[in-house]
């Protein structure tokens, strides 16, 4: 497993291609990109600055990393995030999993965006016309990686 | 005894981090508290006591997390001397 956090833009069809290499275990690759929009409640962004917290932050992802593979039967996963100021369609995360199967592959893809949105110390600063403003969580997000807990879980 | 409980204050490491960061108007600082192991419930305390700032960004009911040495805790969680202490608000990444 590989989690990395870095300025630089990232090449997806490398990375899935690295990822994979020559395992013929795997049958299923699933792959999500997040990407900067322009659009932020009814503001024009022209710019996105992204603040982690070093140190941490690679921990918080691989732990992430770790616990999709307790409980989804995956081969491997990676994640890729860019800090830094990025511009609208820009690439900010790549989440890759390789499975036997596609039904794991999905469903570990998206625990780990459920969970990175939630427990990874990344903050988003954008930029628009009237200035700057750090962008505030979404109860959506919380909802979304809430999804994942058992039923009789007590929330956080 | 081992030798901490000689000790009678706890030194951490602050961190803040983001919108707290410009808020406070400072990345980090050290902070000393009397004893040999203090709750994070202390250290948030003697922070919100200090009004302003502080006092605001860390009032009850706003979502503030805390990592002690780079992993989550909860508020009932104990910090000892040493400890780099983080205060961070909701996570936007993705």
């Amino acid at each position: 497993m590989t989690v990395r956090v870095q300025t630089a833009d990232f090449d997806a069809g490398q990375e899935i291609a690295t990822l994979r290499g020559a395992d013929k275990r795997v049958g299923a690759v699933a792959t999500f990109i997040g990407t900067v929009r322009d659009v932020n409640e009814a503001a024009h962004v022209t710019s996105l600055t992204l603040e982690h917290y070093p140190g941490m932050t690679e921990k918080a992802l691989e732990a992430i990393v770790a616990e999709a593979r307790s409980r989804f039967d995956i081969l491997d996963a990676l994640i890729i995030h860019r800090v830094g100021t990025l511009a609208p369609a820009d690439q900010i995360v790549l989440v890759v999993v390789t499975s036997a199967h596609r039904g794991e592959a999905f469903d570990a893809c998206r625990f780990l965006m459920d969970y990175l949105k939630t427990r990874a110390p990344f903050w988003k600063k954008e930029t628009t016309a009237q200035g700057t403003r750090w962008v505030d969580a979404r109860a959506s997000d919380d909802d979304a990686a809430a999804r994942w807990d058992p039923p009789t879980a007590v929330p956080r | 005894m081992p030798d901490s409980q000689t000790a009678t204050s706890v030194t951490v490491h602050l961190v803040y981090l983001a919108r707290l960061r410009e808020a406070f108007g400072r990345a980090d600082e050290a902070l000393t508290l009397p004893g040999n192991e203090v709750s994070v419930t202390a250290v948030l305390a003697t922070l919100r006591a200090r009004g302003g700032a502080f006092g605001a960004e860390l009032a009850s009911g706003r979502a503030v997390r805390v990592a002690v040495n780079h992993a989550l805790v909860g508020v009932d969680s104990t910090v000892r001397d040493g400890d780099e202490v983080a205060l961070l608000p909701p996570v936007t990444g993705g």
